[in-house]
């Protein structure tokens, strides 16, 4: 059975108590009126006798007219009483008493017209017979028993009343009293079942749910039946079982997860030890890039050296065509050297903390410019530098590259009428880039790829002399600093260089 | 030129030693070079032992070249050895090397060197500087002990 139902049970019980009560109170209220009525009609026949009595004898013995009409109307009244009292009484016995006191006032009613008649007969104005008076006085006599009679009726109905009044206030207290234990010890039995109940529901469902709590997610709380405690153990029970789905669901999700990040790991682990094995195979093959540049210095000086040491010590002896030869391998040893110097230089960039220093860059321009022009000083070159031209970065770096970009731009305007060359700064997209442009020889775009790979060069040698690793060095640096170089020319019209440098403009 | 001192030449590469020499020759210095070929030898030589226990101990060399890879012991390691003795402490030692590493110049300059000088790359470039060298040390230069 339910807990509810059982709660309602306990309800209606209470409830039917309450209305039990309210009848039985209902009940003994009536009965107390039907008594206290049956007490009040007993007196006032008492007292409508009494009066009747005290008229009778004033009529009987002073002959009072008025009396005789009044007891006619007191005996009419008394017949009213009588008969709409029935329906009030219950009792049988009641009832006869009450037939009995009828009987009674129309016997008297009939011995009273007998009395009546007789003192007509006698009357105008002749004495009344002896005979008469006699008869008159039996006749009272008689009327004096019935008066007797009604007055220990009327006592009987009192006695009646006072009865009932006390039998149903002890039926009532009685009644109340079984009610009361019977529906007490009823709600008691209930309110103890209920309460082991759901003591009993609780403890299992707090074992299930300390249970499950503690990771027994395949845990079934015992508790069968048709409460509202086996309904929620069933809930509970269907709860578990989906945790217990999704908790698995869940672990092999974490496993896959951790087998996942296990493989991220590892992949993570290869990665940094192939990047380890390329940053050590990077600085190997710069460390090597510099002792091979550094160990081929003293061999080449060697072959120039003594080729300078032939042509010097014994060009006397020598043929012409010999000496010729002996050019070309000093020629040859010189532009290796500077090879090797620009590999060196490009290897060089590429090492190495970068500094933070404030670069003065127009100051920097202005003294390559001087260092130019003392190299060459019958050349003629108009140049602007743009004033307070600022960058940050590696200043020995940066001097790396404004002396390439400045010495290719003193190279490349040998040939032209007016030479011009300019170093300004401007803002792309909101990076400052510094330019370096001049109206040399300048270059096909179509090659503009090749300008800053190392020894690519868009020139032959006799035209404009180099080893065409300046500007491989000098877009190694700008990278290094975080930055973009981009070239722009036109052939005999110029050429324009623009670097940025991020690197420096973040301190 | 004829000047009586001498310049010790610590040089492990004949080609240079050769370029050099006749460097100083063209200068007419050659004739006061001593050369050794390690680092060993040219302590030996500076401390008068070994091979050179039986040298003469008023000459002093006015000037020591220097390089500084050489086999055995390093120039470094040579120029370090000569700071720490009494008798050499102020022996005037000229490095000169192939090297332009930044390192190797402050080590030398550390160590007590009195002059840093890189071998130029360019052959005409490097027979002025070693007769620069010869001329400035030997004629020029005054030294610590005459």
């Amino acid at each position: 059975m339910k807990i509810r139902t059982r709660l309602h049970i306990v309800t209606a019980a209470s409830a039917a108590m309450v209305i039990i009560m309210a009848l039985l109170v209902y009940w003994s209220q009536h009965r107390l009126a039907i008594a206290n009525k049956a007490k009040n009609l007993a007196d006032e026949i008492v007292s409508s006798v009494f009066e009747r009595n005290t008229l009778r004898n004033d009529y009987l013995n002073n002959d009072n007219q008025r009396a005789k009409e009044q007891w006619f109307l007191k005996q009419n009244q008394l017949s009213d009483l009588l008969r709409s009292a029935p329906a009030n009484l219950v009792s049988i016995s009641d009832r006869e008493i009450f037939t009995d006191i009828q009987k009674t006032m129309e016997g008297s009613s009939a011995i009273f017209q007998q009395i009546l008649s007789n003192r007509e007969g006698s009357r105008g104005g002749a004495p009344r017979t002896s005979g008469a008076i006699e008869i008159e006085n039996r006749l009272v006599a008689q009327l004096l028993l019935k008066f007797l009679d009604t007055i220990a009726d009327a006592r009987k109905l009192q006695t009646a009343g006072n009865e009932l009044i006390e039998s149903t206030q002890k039926t009532a207290a009685k009644v109340s009293l079984a009610i009361i234990v019977s529906v007490s010890l009823f709600v008691i039995f209930v309110a103890w079942s209920l309460g082991r109940i759901i003591s009993k529901g609780i403890k299992s469902l707090q074992l299930g749910a300390t249970a499950i709590g503690a990771g027994n997610l395949h845990y079934t709380i015992p508790l069968t039946g048709e409460d509202e405690f086996s309904s929620v153990a069933v809930a509970f029970n269907t709860m578990s079982g989906k945790l217990a789905e999704s908790h698995s669901a869940l672990e092999q999700d974490l496993v896959a997860r951790k087998r996942a990040a296990n493989e991220i790991e590892g992949l993570n682990q290869e990665l940094s030890h192939t990047v380890a094995q390329l940053q050590g195979a990077n600085q190997e093959l710069e460390a090597f890039a510099y002792s091979v540049s550094h160990d081929l210095r003293a061999p080449l000086r060697a072959m120039g050296g003594f080729s300078v040491a032939l042509i010097e010590d014994f060009g006397d002896t020598l043929e012409a065509e010999a000496r010729d030869y002996l050019n070309e391998i000093v020629l040859g040893s010189r532009h290796m050297g500077q090879l090797i110097d620009g590999l060196l230089t490009l290897s060089r960039s590429t090492r190495g903390e970068l500094r933070h220093d404030r670069v003065d860059l127009s100051a920097m321009a202005d003294r390559i410019r001087v260092e130019l022009g003392k190299a060459e000083p019958q050349r003629r070159v108009t140049w602007r530098i743009e004033a307070g031209l600022s960058g940050g970065g590696d200043a020995r770096m940066i001097e790396v590259i404004m002396r390439n970009l400045l010495e290719n731009a003193w190279k490349y305007t040998a040939a032209v009428a007016e030479p011009l060359i300019r170093v300004y700064s401007e803002l792309e997209k909101g990076e400052r880039y510094y330019c370096v442009a001049d109206n040399g020889a300048g270059f096909d775009m179509a090659h503009a790829e090749k300008l800053f790979q190392p020894f690519q060069r868009l020139h032959r040698q006799d035209e404009f002399p180099g080893i065409g690793i300046g500007l491989a060095t000098a877009q190694r640096i700008v990278h290094r600093h975080g930055g973009t170089i981009h070239a722009t020319g036109t052939p005999h019209k110029g050429a324009l260089f623009s670097f940025s440098l991020p690197y420096g403009e973040e301190q | 030129m004829n000047i009586n001192k001498t310049i010790l030449l610590v040089e492990d590469n004949s080609q240079d030693e050769k370029l050099i020499l006749r460097a100083l020759r063209k200068v007419n210095l050659a004739n006061q070079v001593d050369v050794v070929r390690d680092g060993q030898q040219a302590l030996d030589y500076l401390f008068r032992e070994g091979e050179f226990a039986g040298r003469n101990g008023d000459d002093v060399p006015a000037i020591v070249l220097l390089d500084i890879g050489l086999p055995r012991v390093s120039g470094l390691e040579v120029l370090k050895r000569l700071r720490n003795d009494p008798r050499t402490r102020l022996q005037p030692v000229v490095i000169l090397t192939s090297s332009d590493e930044e390192r190797d110049r402050l080590a030398s300059y550390e160590d007590g060197a009195n002059s840093f000088v890189r071998k130029p790359l360019d052959f005409t470039e490097f027979a002025e500087t070693v007769a620069h060298l010869g001329i400035y040390w030997l004629a020029v230069n005054k030294p610590p002990q005459e």
